[in-house]
């Protein structure tokens, strides 16, 4: 059993506290899924939890945390990681070894536990999660969702009994968030695990009837037991956008941007062929469809960074690009938020401080950008990218980890655009998102499917594709 | 001068030996070139080199093709010595005057070189670095230093790309990263390091959550399940280690050419 | 089977250990980058090679900011040599010696930040130039013997600059904007020190001094491809050559001298060697030549009058205990010099 009673954490240079005052009792087998908006302490609480603040994050802590009676400011390391196992966010930065039978065997390693043990702990973790037919694979060529895997059996190898995840599936595609939700259904139901699960996706969480509590400003605000698919909607959490953008009208008949015939790959291995695209002033276009299956490398085509094999890209001398990188931090290059806006070319200040104040940003010029929440930078490059009034706009998933106020505010910039007869790209996991929001859909796996969404939806329902169906993730509507 | 030379897997030669008997070896070349005196010894050595090459199924022509920098750069070490000593008797002079000790001098030092980057790269081709890292731990050092090599190949992978769209970045972005004054290169190093280096570091936290959660560095030592076996080619490996230091020893003790 | 005994409080913690892990995969990552920008700036200059040393301090960066963001002595050595491994696994153009000068680079870091408790901007700049610098000097080590030490000195001076530079200043600077954009914690980092004027003074008068020292003693007396009981013999002189005692041993001479020293006496005595005026008169000093220094292997020298030595057949060349000794007879002890590496002939 996990006690919490009166839990404020506060990191140094921060003036509120991540935490303040929560107090909570999770009994053996539950399962609990914490969620709110970002920076709400959903990470902090994980992280809290396994004993890792204040030991290794400085932080003031204060209150009690007790596994079992035992407090896990005093217990035993190790007792604290066979109880407790932290699975994290970004599969890319949990895995530490070269292959996958290192990885697994690490933690057992780690406890010194006989050869025999290790190699029955390795066989077993791999077997549950199902990726034994990539026992001797390197970790680096692993895909998101496989790592994701990986990173679960290598923490099922300490034989912890609560598992903690930290958003398990914000960096996964939707097929590989599937797996790792259904893997969850299978530690529910045959291991009977105490499962402490943060997430944004509550639907895909609903067969495992949980507890839900929802964070705000670092303390509990609401505790409730789901059982209906109501309960979300009565609580404003269900993933559904109402949108209805205006429709930019059939009068533009000139074409923005014209992709003809390309055919490109990597290392012989093909990734477009004989594809083409017509896309028309105002238009919005969803690129949906798994990791690797070529949606990054469309942007990049079309921004002139990788040359077509064949074929070719086609766009006005004149047209200004936007590209906006899904790492806010890849294309952050100057020392304050001023100089970003600099690089672009110069910004008068009237304009730059509108800019700012509507990107929520004012009065932020003179601070080192790096140093802003990653809502914050992923605004300010949105921001920056769209200073030259771009009629061209690229975007690499721009909603992960965002909340919902962030998320509305990165679809009204293009919404503005739009207005303006800009076109979007838009590579995004999030199918509810993308159905309200775009006029066209290109999906980009095995074959490439194009059309208005509901049209493509209904072609991948057909071929069996639930992942990338919107109702997979609104749950099934009686 | 950049040799495209990296580890691909094969099932020849040395590819079949275990990496630290490949070690071994590489370092018997080191030993030879930097202590035997002469310069037949490194013209065997260099032809050791190449024959290792072809029993490891390399193709010594493409080996040559890929590491001609390092040929380049050798004739170019050779001909600097060369011009440069004047001792000895003149032989023949264009300008500068090319005497015996010269030639000597440069012949040694350009074998040297060639004999180094040579062994280098065969082990670079035939070695697998992970397999290589893990078996770096569990030849005894601490292994908690001897994982940072362990994870620092991990991530080379991850700045690789990390690089790549970081210069990319630039690209689309407008930025000036050419280096035509000073200011320039400190803007173009600036623009490109200190992103790269924030990607890593956003990811400290991550990875020393995801090997502290797992008990690393609890206890002085941890279970070794694999172990590397050793099989007949590990010992003809390391029996030609043997073989290039007891030629040191005698091209010392009797001063071979 | 391992025992549970828990492990002693280590050098680096776990944190410490990927942050050096992720700084040498980064380093080895971008010294491709370097290579790159290193060739752009040869070919500004039009030399082959050489300009590169301009930026031969970004290789120091990496276990310069591993020592300012741990703040642990070894911190830069781990640093660098796994750098080094990273450099050499990826097909790097120097081979495995990238990891010996990569290795010896973090460990001068080490030693360099280590000499004050806290660091500073100076100290870190002296150490960035220092450890920068050795580079050129492994090379030569290695590569290039008998390359004039003047190229030698203007590389070692461009990697020294470089060093200070793109290392010990870009690794501050760093660390300043990491501290601000709260991406390290200020707590966790070695703190910066109000610099102290006098402090910097003392460490600024020895490390240059150790400097100068060494690039003499590098320069002018060290060759690592001498046998020990040689010397070479150069300056004014139309054939100079290196002096191999083993090969002049059938014209020795014996002569009885006494060792006259302010401190030390020894009686008369039987000594065989051979005479300096043979070693000299066989690479022909040239006309208006007037003194010649014997220079030992510390750098201790004297100078003697040229026409009065070449006229003297009791001033030799002995080998003691395998090394050369120059008995100067009839001159007072200090005129002695044991372990004889050059005679330069002015």
């Amino acid at each position: 059993m996990i006690k919490i009673e009166e839990l404020c954490v506060r990191y140094p240079d921060r003036d509120r506290p991540a935490l303040r005052g929560v107090s909570e009792r999770i009994e053996p087998g539950e399962v609990v899924v914490v969620t709110g908006p970002s920076g709400c302490g959903k990470s902090t609480l994980c992280r809290v939890l396994a004993g890792f603040i204040p030991g290794m994050i400085p932080a003031e802590v204060e209150g009690e945390i007790s596994l079992d009676g035992v407090s896990v400011w005093e217990a035993d390391p190790a007792r604290i990681a066979t109880h407790l196992g932290l699975v994290q966010q970004d599969p890319d930065a949990q895995i530490c070894t070269l292959n996958v039978w290192e990885e697994v065997a690490f933690g057992p390693e780690n406890l010194c536990l006989a050869p025999d043990e290790v190699t029955a702990r390795v066989e077993q973790s791999l077997d549950f999660v199902g990726i034994t037919h990539l026992v001797e694979r390197e970790t680096t060529t692993l895909s998101g969702g496989e790592k994701q895997r990986l990173a679960i059996a290598s923490i099922l190898a300490m034989r912890p009994e609560v598992i903690l995840l930290d958003e398990p599936t914000a960096n996964l595609d939707p097929e590989g968030a599937k797996n790792v939700f259904d893997l969850l259904g299978n530690l529910r139901e045959s291991e009977g695990r105490t499962l402490i699960v943060v997430e944004h996706r509550l639907e895909p969480l609903l067969t495992l009837h949980p507890r839900l509590l929802i964070l705000d400003e670092g303390a509990i605000v609401t505790r409730r037991t789901t059982r209906r698919h109501m309960d979300l909607d009565e609580l404003g959490l269900r993933a559904h956008w109402d949108l209805h953008p205006p429709s930019i009208g059939k009068s533009r008949e000139k074409v923005a941007l014209t992709v003809e015939d390309l055919s490109f790959g990597y290392n012989n291995a093909s990734l477009f062929e004989h594809f083409s695209l017509e896309l028309r002033p105002g238009e919005i276009l969803g690129v949906i469809g798994p990791n690797g299956g070529g949606k990054t490398t469309l942007l990049r085509l079309i921004a002139g960074l990788e040359h077509p094999s064949k074929g070719r890209v086609v766009r006005s001398k004149d047209s200004v690009l936007g590209y906006v990188f899904q790492h806010p931090h890849q294309q952050i290059f100057e020392r304050t938020v001023r100089g970003e806006f600099e690089i672009e070319g110069g910004i008068a200040q009237e304009r730059l401080r509108h800019t700012l104040s509507e990107a929520k940003l004012a009065g932020l010029e003179e601070v080192p950008p790096l140093s802003l929440s990653l809502g914050e930078q992923r605004r300010l490059t949105l921001a920056t990218a769209l200073s030259r009034d771009p009629d061209l706009i690229l975007l690499d998933e721009p909603f992960i980890g965002q909340d919902r106020w962030n998320v509305m505010w990165i679809v009204s910039q293009i919404l503005t655009a739009r207005q303006r007869g800009a076109v979007t790209l838009l590579v995004s996991h999030d199918i509810p998102l993308v159905a309200a929001l775009c006029d066209r859909l290109l999906y980009l796996g095995e074959e490439a499917i194009e059309g208005e969404p509901n049209a493509v939806f209904s072609h991948l329902e057909a071929m069996g594709k639930e992942a990338f169906l919107p109702t997979y993730w609104e749950g099934m509507r009686a | 001068m950049i040799p495209k030379v990296s580890y691909h897997a094969g099932t020849l030669g040395l590819h079949r030996a275990t990496p630290v008997a490949n070690l071994l070896l590489l370092s018997g070349f080191l030993i030879v070139v930097l202590a035997a005196p002469g310069i037949l010894v490194k013209l065997g050595a260099f032809g050791l080199v190449m024959i290792l090459t072809a029993l490891s199924g390399e193709g010594v022509g493409t080996f040559l093709r890929n590491i001609r920098f390092v040929l380049l750069f050798a004739f170019v070490l050779f001909l600097a010595q060369a011009l440069s000593v004047r001792d000895g008797t003149v032989l023949f002079s264009f300008g500068l005057p090319v005497t015996d000790q010269g030639l000597l001098a440069g012949a040694q030092m350009a074998l040297r070189f060639l004999v180094i980057l040579s062994s280098s790269l065969l082990f670079v081709l035939v070695t697998d670095p992970d397999r290589l890292a893990h078996a770096i731990v569990r030849l005894g050092i601490p292994y908690r230093y001897g994982f940072i090599l362990v994870l620092a190949l991990r991530f080379v992978p991850f700045f690789r790309r990390e690089y790549r769209t970081v210069r990319e970045a630039q690209h689309v972005r407008g930025v000036d990263a050419s280096i035509r004054s000073l200011a320039g290169l400190r803007r173009a190093i600036r623009y490109t390091f200190l992103p790269v280096l924030v990607s890593g570091l956003t990811r400290v936290d991550s990875v020393a959550i995801s090997m502290k959660g797992r008990c690393f560095g609890l206890y002085p030592k941890r279970t070794v399940t694999r172990k590397e076996h050793w099989h007949q080619m590990d010992w003809v490996t390391a029996a030609l280690f043997v073989l290039l230091l007891g030629i040191t020893v005698l091209a010392r003790r009797y001063a071979w050419l | 089977m391992c025992a549970l005994a828990r492990a002693k409080r280590p050098l680096l913690d776990v944190r410490e250990v990927v942050l050096v892990a992720l700084l040498a995969a980064v380093g080895g990552v971008l010294s491709t980058y370097v290579g790159y920008i290193g060739n752009l700036i040869n070919r500004l200059f039009g030399v082959p090679f050489g300009a590169g040393q301009l930026i031969a301090g970004l290789h120091i960066l990496w276990p310069i900011l591993a020592r300012l963001l741990t703040a642990k002595f070894g911190s830069g050595t781990l640093t660098g040599v796994t750098k080094g491994v990273v450099e050499f696994l990826s097909g790097g153009t120097h081979g495995v010696v990238i990891v010996l000068i990569s290795f010896v680079e973090g460990l001068l870091v080490d030693l360099g930040m280590g000499i004050s408790r806290r660091s500073s901007l100076v100290l870190t700049m002296l150490t960035g130039a220092i450890a920068s610098a050795s580079n050129v000097f492994l090379f030569q080590a290695i590569y290039f013997a008998g390359v004039s030490p003047t190229f030698i000195l203007v590389m070692a001076a461009l990697s020294l600059v470089s060093g200070a530079f793109f290392g010990g200043y870009l690794g501050w600077d760093i660390r300043r904007f990491l501290i601000a954009s709260r991406l390290v914690p200020q707590r966790a980092t070695a703190t910066p020190r109000a610099s102290s004027l006098r402090g910097h003074i003392l460490t600024l008068t020895v490390v240059l001094a150790l400097l100068a020292g060494g690039i003499y003693y590098y320069t002018s007396v060290y060759d690592p491809f001498s046998a020990p009981d040689s010397a070479r013999i150069e300056g004014a002189l139309s054939s100079p050559y290196t002096f191999c005692y083993s090969d002049w041993e059938d014209k020795a001479v014996m002569v009885t001298a006494e060792l006259l020293g302010s401190s030390t006496y020894v009686p008369p005595q039987d000594y065989t060697g051979i005479p300096l005026a043979d070693l000299l008169e066989r690479a022909q000093p040239k006309e208006g030549a007037q003194t010649v220094l014997v220079i030992a292997e510390d750098g201790y020298e004297v100078s003697f009058d040229l026409p009065a030595v070449l006229g003297d057949e009791t001033v030799i060349l002995s080998l003691d205990r395998g090394r050369l000794r120059l008995i100067a007879t009839g001159y007072e002890g200090s005129y002695w010099v044991r372990r004889v590496r050059k005679i330069v002939v002015r």
